[in-house]
């Protein structure tokens, strides 16, 4: 079942100089896959995640959703959209410095209104499948790293989105917790079924992926699928990086 | 956590940021609380009070309010903006525009109500402080507690309504930013800030204007160009902070001084600065000037009082009769019998006036002798006439009275007439409206069309006499039957004014101090929403090797500035009014301006210096621990 569909996706940014971000992207995510996009710095990566986040809107072409398109919902149902529909996770985490994380978790669920019992029971369910349960009380300075990225984790998929987005979830972090928060990204994809769509410069991270789409200036590069091993996919994402011919930051963040 | 619950935690986790916002709240609160205390006590109900004090509560209430509605609604706009980002990540995570609108309402509700409680209970208990206060400075007893029902809902009516709009107008002026902006919250690069030429010019130009106009202006014209010119003063200002000063430090940053030491990093953020801070700086030297024009006006009012009511009174007590009035020795007997009652040492001396059977330019003329006017004047500690032979002094009466003839006809003789404006006559006619002073020998030939004494008994000790001043005003009344005698008593007279400028100076002291009050929080709030971006700033900077010493300057110079430029500025405007104002007072005998507005303005210099240097050190404080 298809849950996402980018078609002929373009972005060009206005103003003095115009720039063409994005050039006819297009491909499908089916339920339940998690889904990588990988390319140099500037290769448009983020533009897309952001089209498809609907916190911007494409010069031409569309997305759909579970067969909707969300950029011609009005300002409202967006954000209802958003609400019940998506999840995010961000590289620096955007936790609210004023909550405790509990309540950082159940914040999509606060903006839905939802009832406090059933807010509860959501976040103990979820927090434990995290292994988050114990630090609920702290407040985001107070905690790792990767404790945050996990965090905000939770609270990307606490209202059960139909996809979840993650824009670098690995690049604020050292490479243990950056381990620990793919794992747990790969959990949530097994346990629920949850359809990721996830932008990395990191192969390691990359490599936890069912499939990786490579762009490079702003167009479709190629896309590789997984096999059996991980390891062998991660070689195989160095090489393509390297044929794809980045620059030497891209290779920066390799950990073995 | 419910929705009702996140704004709470919102406000409640966040003390620092809205300690400021917060405690400006209640003691604008408070302040407005206690006036509606007064406005609504018994005592003024019951007259124990003149009316004139809880009218003046009232203004004072219109104005604290509406300066609370604008000081506030800047605050939470500023508050707003300083929280974009995280309305970016409630955005994405699909909160709907109308829910952060009821965010918005709600935190400020919570903030309002908070402020509320401590208002009122901080006024409440400080009310009894107040009323001693007030009734120290009124000269009445202080006024007795009471549980104030009333001033509670008024107050608690209005600041509700205020917050509520606020939250109201703040989100009507919230700019529009897509969320990808608002995500980049304070990150996003920013553009130079830019000052038009012909702006800049206007600004000195108005400002000039303005200046010149106010110091060149005399006596009636100030209220003429007051208007104006304080309309050319408030946009000249606004052009000053925000085209003119980005303009200079512009200027400033293309000549060599910028290139030395750490000037760079002092002025190289200034533009910036001044451009933030552009609004801020405008309304604090709008606010205290304001603030000092009033306070300095109502001080030098009040000091002069006693000039001025001795001025119009020369005597203590003054008893002036027609010829044909019957009661004159039954009333100076009773005058006397109380003096002598109540044991004062009095004076008394008496001066009699004749009517010339001639309207000179439509006015009658009374005319006395030089010799007896002279008595009358030494009586009364006032200046004496001199004439040099035949002549006739006549007085003017008021600023810009005239007296057209050049000379008078008096017992048969024409007299050339002398004029000194700078005298004011020391008795008003009954059957006559000009004094005119004539010589011994001229008055001695003049036959009166009526006849008037003035009998003024000196009391040294005249301001003692306020009971027996009212008493006497009661037996023998002002000047009843049909207007054949008329009598005046300092003390009373001098006491009422006393209430009266006392009242304005009781009302305009608190609202003045919620102004100064207001203006430092503006500075503390600014400071505080900087402290983070310096933080990354000075942390860079020190890495590259930046002493101590060299930030403890720089800070100070960057802060200094923030604290002072508003108040240097309000000083050079007050400074200007006041030399214009005094002219104008001088009108209404008011002498000494100099004064009281010194001392005003010496105050708040003082308090603001000590204010700048602690929230200095505390700013240091922060920002090395931040970085050493």
């Amino acid at each position: 079942m298809v849950m996402l569909e980018v078609k002929n996706l373009s972005k060009i940014y206005g103003g003095k100089v115009t720039y063409r971000a994005l050039t006819d992207i297009d491909f499908t995510i089916q339920k339940g896959e998690f889904v990588g996009i990988m390319g140099p710095s500037g290769s448009g990566k983020t533009t897309l995640l952001n089209l498809i986040a609907t916190i911007d809107v494409p010069t031409s072409g569309e997305v759909l959703l579970n067969g909707k398109n969300p950029h011609h919902l009005n300002k409202k149902e967006l954000a209802l959209f958003r609400r019940r529909e998506l999840g995010f996770v961000f590289q620096d985490f955007n936790l609210l410095d004023t909550l405790t994380l509990g309540e950082n978790i159940v914040l999509p669920l606060t903006l839905d209104g939802e009832k406090v019992p059933v807010m509860e029971e959501k976040l103990h369910a979820v927090a434990a499948k995290l292994g988050i349960q114990d630090i609920l009380e702290k407040y985001a300075f107070e905690v790792s790293g990767g404790e945050r990225q996990r965090t905000a984790i939770a609270r990307a998929i606490i209202h059960s989105p139909s996809l979840l987005l993650a824009d670098e979830p690995t690049g604020n972090l050292d490479s243990r917790s950056s381990r620990s928060v793919m794992e747990t990204l790969e959990t949530i994809n097994r346990l629920y079924n949850m359809t990721m769509l996830m932008v990395t410069h990191d192969p390691m991270a990359a490599s936890y992926c069912h499939r990786v789409i490579f762009i490079k200036d702003g167009q479709f590069h190629n896309e590789l699928y997984r096999g059996e091993n991980r390891q062998v996919f991660f070689q195989k994402i160095i090489d393509a990086l390297s044929f794809l011919g980045g620059n030497t930051y891209d290779f920066s963040s390799v950990r073995l | 956590m419910t929705f009702l619950r996140f704004a709470y935690n919102n406000v409640v986790r966040d003390k620092r940021t809205y300690a400021a916002f917060f405690f400006s709240s209640v003691f604008s609160v408070m302040i407005f609380f206690v006036y509606a205390m007064f406005i609504f006590h018994p005592a003024i109900e019951s007259e124990e009070i003149h009316v004139s004090v809880a009218t003046g509560m009232v203004v004072a209430e219109y104005v604290i309010f509406l300066f609370a509605f604008f000081f506030l609604l800047y605050c939470v706009g500023a508050f707003l903006k300083k929280r974009e980002k995280e309305f970016g990540i409630l955005f994405v995570h699909g909160m709907t525009p109308g829910q952060r609108n009821l965010l918005i309402l709600l935190e400020n509700l919570l903030i309002g109500s908070l402020a509320l409680i401590c208002g009122i209970g901080l006024g409440m208990v400080l009310s009894r402080l107040f009323f001693q206060f007030a009734g120290f400075l009124l000269g009445v007893q202080a006024l007795p507690f009471y549980f104030p029902w009333k001033a509670i809902i008024l107050t608690v009516a209005a600041f509700i309504l205020l917050f509520a709009a606020i939250s109201a107008f703040a989100v009507l002026f919230l700019r529009k930013r897509t969320i990808l902006e608002l995500l980049q919250g304070s990150q996003r690069p920013r553009k130079d800030p830019k000052a038009s030429l012909f702006l800049s010019i206007l600004a000195t130009v108005l400002i000039a204007a303005s200046y010149a106009l106010a110091l060149t202006a005399e006596g009636v014209y100030v209220i003429l160009l007051l208007m104006p010119v304080s309309l050319m003063t408030i946009v000249g200002t606004y052009l000053m902070f925000t085209q003119l000063s980005v303009f200079l430090v512009g200027a400033l940053k293309k000549s060599r001084f910028y290139w030395y030491k750490t000037n760079l990093l002092t002025f190289s953020d200034m533009a910036y600065r001044m451009k933030d801070n552009a609004m801020m700086f405008f309304l604090v030297s709008i606010v205290s000037t304001l603030a000092f024009c009033a306070i300095g006006t109502l001080a030098s009012l009040t000091a002069s009082i006693e000039q001025t009511v001795v001025r119009m009174n020369p005597y203590t007590f003054e008893y002036q009769s027609k010829r044909e009035n019957p009661a004159e020795a039954r009333h100076l007997k009773r005058i006397e019998d109380e003096l002598n009652r109540a044991g004062f040492a009095y004076e008394q001396h008496a001066l009699t006036i004749r009517v010339l059977p001639e309207k000179v330019g439509g006015e009658r003329i009374g005319a006395v002798s030089q010799s007896a006017y002279n008595a009358y004047a030494a009586g009364a500690n006032e200046e004496e006439i001199g004439l040099n032979g035949q002549e006739a002094f006549v007085f003017l009466r008021w600023f810009g009275d005239t007296f057209e003839e050049k000379s008078l006809e008096a017992g048969g003789i024409r007299l050339p007439v002398k004029i000194d404006a700078s005298l004011q006559p020391l008795i008003r006619g009954m059957d006559f409206e000009r004094l005119a002073v004539l010589p011994d020998s001229v008055y001695e030939r003049v036959r009166a069309a009526q006849e008037e004494v003035v009998y003024g008994y000196a009391v040294p000790d005249w301001k003692s006499t306020q009971e027996i001043g009212l008493s006497l005003q009661k037996q023998i009344g002002r000047n009843a039957d049909g207007e054949q005698f008329s009598f005046s008593s300092r003390a009373p007279m001098y006491h009422t004014l006393k209430q009266m400028a006392n009242t304005a100076l009781f009302i305009g002291l608190f609202v003045g101090v919620l102004f100064f009050v207001a203006a430092t929080s503006f500075l503390y709030f600014r400071l505080y929403t900087d402290l983070e971006s310096d933080k990354r700033r000075y942390r860079a900077i020190s890495k590259i090797g930046m002493s101590e010493k060299e930030l403890t300057r720089t800070v100070t110079i960057q802060i200094a500035l923030l604290f002072f430029v508003p108040i240097v500025v309000a000083i050079v405007h007050s400074a200007v009014a006041f030399v214009s104002l005094q002219s104008l007072l001088k009108l209404m005998f008011v002498e000494s301006v100099l004064k009281p507005t010194a001392i005003v303005l010496t105050s708040f210099v003082v308090v603001q210096t000590i204010y700048f240097w602690i929230i200095r050190n505390r700013y240091l404080f922060h920002l090395k621990r931040a970085l050493y």
